[in-house]
């Protein structure tokens, strides 16, 4: 199953908006708590998600994984500039890596949707494990749920995600509001939470991967519902707009953050509609 | 958190320890769902048949896994399997979450509850790590839990030492647990109840039919149904009674709701049928009425056979043979008309 960062964002992530200001800022583009597991459901596999007792029979049962399976093994790794260079370095501090050898000496991973092999030395790859008790293996038989019912099963989440939100923290249209009501009316806040954010998606907050999403899987979806792409690619142009101004540190106008909003409540109650 | 914290939750008993859990969180969080639609929107018909990996003996099991995530996920909730190597941290979390959101859902060994292992005479073969109570109260002076089990008919006290030790679980065939806990983010506002039903069984019909592996779904249905009686060749005759007993409880009295979770389906069924307006579901439902008879049939044949391996469903009866192949037909038929409904819906 070839899956890249459109079908990522669609089926994993999803449409949706979540934003904390306390204890730290933390904004996400999409909708849902884990998209790792979201895409796995979506697509028919399951993450089985692993907690070893220490870090030590973690390792050993990697590699007891990896000769039994000969499946990689996911795990969280903090991100090293000079390590994953092409990764930008501001968009996040951790990200996930697959595994497909982990000997004494050395360890062989990809990281991120990077296709790149790399090779590390033990120790130092062992120092940047984020959680070392935990990992994680994607399992599948190799048959996927039909592309029909999962696309139209991941926008109707997503679209009750952005719409409902989540009780007791901000999640959808309501954090919408109140993260763009936070920079309207206040000058001290750190930016780099949400560029980053909205980096991890190519920009725009990933209106652009969610408008490609839609257009991909234009042969599953009424055609109305389709053409809602050019208001996400509409929405993706103004998250832009407004990325440039955060970056150069000056306090967006009323205008454009009441068109991102509107915009987003739009683009998700079209949704709802066109989905029926 | 200090002195004595009690949520104001309404325990109801129930078939199954994972359903009735989901169905009274659920309900303390105001949405209010059966028990059979905790099982159908979290996908739970199924089938396991797997040898454990470090005792010679077989799990056999008439549900899915998972259906705590897959409910939580159709009805728009989010729920998060947590862990800590340390107890007391992991209570710690578990007294956070219980304050912050309320009952807690938590696994553990069923061999090691008490009352549920003496109840059943649960067989230490059949030990698993997947037996899920709810935390709904704690006495900070006493340092006790108050505990929610599915077969208990009220809330119960219990001294988390207690509660730690079946938080551990390693010695069964599988599904171990490590001071394990869920972490449940509720929506805004819960998704419609006819959307959470067809994404409950659009996903359980993919899981039986495309199982990830030969232990699951059909591909374990048919292991196992095409296979039972002859334990009786593969197995030695103490084994086959403990095996033949474990089984008669996972399908029967353990948990199933007799029937090896096929009745309870079957409600399901019904109950899906009046709120799709769907009569095929109502039919349906009849056809899995007919199966849980024949699980129950077929579990009756392994308690007999529990008992004396001379007896029962090792007899060589040819009748037993005739009893599970016509299971095993009647379960692809049942799934086949089940999909026939769910390709509807796209």
């Amino acid at each position: 199953l070839q899956v890249d960062a459109v079908d990522c964002f669609g089926l994993g992530g999803g449409l949706g908006f979540s934003y904390s200001a306390r204890p730290a800022p933390l904004l996400l583009g999409y909708g849902c708590l884990d998209p790792m597991e979201e895409l796995a459901i979506a697509v028919g596999a399951w993450v089985d998600q692993k907690h070893s007792t220490c870090r030590d029979a973690a390792i050993q049962e990697m590699r007891d994984h990896l000769t039994r399976e000969n499946t990689p093994v996911i795990v969280p790794l903090r991100l090293a500039g000079d390590c994953e260079v092409e990764i930008d370095a501001t968009a996040a501090s951790r990200t996930f890596a697959s595994v497909t050898e982990l000997g004494e000496a050395s360890v062989v991973y990809r990281v991120g949707s990077s296709d790149t092999l790399r090779k590390l030395s033990f120790a130092p790859w062992l120092e940047r494990l984020d959680e070392p008790r935990r990992w994680a293996v994607v399992i599948s038989n190799g048959r996927f749920t039909a592309v029909r019912t999962r696309v139209r099963g991941a926008l109707r989440r997503g679209v009750h995600r952005m719409t409902a939100g989540w009780r007791n923290r901000l999640g959808g249209t309501a954090a919408l509001a109140a993260f763009l009501s936070g920079l309207s009316s206040s000058s001290k806040i750190d930016h780099q939470p949400t560029l980053a954010a909205s980096a991890q998606l190519g920009g725009g907050l990933g209106r652009a991967l969610f408008a490609a999403f839609l257009e991909r899987h234009a042969e599953h979806l009424p055609a109305d519902l389709v053409r809602l792409a050019a208001h996400f690619r509409e929405l993706d142009a103004e998250w832009r707009r407004l990325e440039a101004i955060l970056a150069e540190d000056l306090r967006p106008g009323a205008f454009l953050l009441k068109q991102i909003e509107d915009g987003e409540i739009e683009g998700a109650v079209r949704m709802r509609e066109h989905l029926g | 958190m200090t002195g004595v914290f009690k949520l104001d939750y309404r325990h109801e008993r129930g078939m199954n320890c994972t359903t009735t859990s989901m169905m009274n969180v659920f309900r303390f969080h105001g949405f209010d769902l059966s028990e059979e639609l905790c099982l159908g929107i979290g996908a739970g018909l199924g089938f396991t048949y797997v040898r454990g990996l470090r005792v010679p003996f077989y799990l056999v099991f008439g549900r899915s896994d998972d259906l705590e995530i897959n409910v939580s996920r159709a009805v728009g909730a989010h729920l998060s399997l947590c862990s800590d190597t340390d107890p007391r941290a992991a209570w710690r979390e578990v007294l956070d979450e219980l304050r912050t959101t309320g009952p807690v859902l938590l696994d553990t060994d069923v061999s090691k509850m008490p009352y549920t292992a003496r109840s059943l005479a649960w067989p230490e073969i059949g030990s698993h790590g997947g037996h899920k109570i709810v935390v709904t109260g704690w006495n900070a002076d006493t340092e006790e839990a108050e505990v929610c089990d599915y077969l208990w008919p009220r809330a119960r006290w219990i001294p988390v030492q207690e509660l730690f030790r079946a938080w551990v679980s390693d010695s069964g065939p599988m599904m171990r647990t490590y001071h394990f806990w869920y972490r449940l983010v509720l929506p805004g506002r819960y998704s419609e109840l006819p959307d959470a039903i067809r994404e409950g069984v659009r996903t359980n019909l993919f899981r039986m039919r495309e199982p990830w592996n030969k232990f699951f779904g059909v591909e374990a249905l048919k292991a196992f149904l095409l296979g039972v009686t002859g334990w009786r060749y593969s197995l030695p005759p103490e084994r086959l009674r403990v095996q033949a007993y474990s089984t008669y409880v996972a399908l029967e009295i353990g948990g199933s709701g007799k029937g090896a979770f096929r009745r309870m389906y079957a409600r399901f069924l019904r109950e899906a049928a009046a709120i799709l307006g769907e009569p095929e579901l109502g039919a349906l439902a009849e056809a899995y009425v007919e199966l849980a008879r024949r699980w129950s049939a077929l579990a009756e044949l392994l308690r007999q056979a529990s008992e004396d391996p001379e007896r029962g469903l090792f007899s060589g009866d040819t009748a037993h043979d005739v009893l599970t192949r016509d299971l095993w037909r009647g379960e692809l038929a049942a799934l086949d008309r089940l999909q026939s409904v769910a390709e509807r819906w796209d």
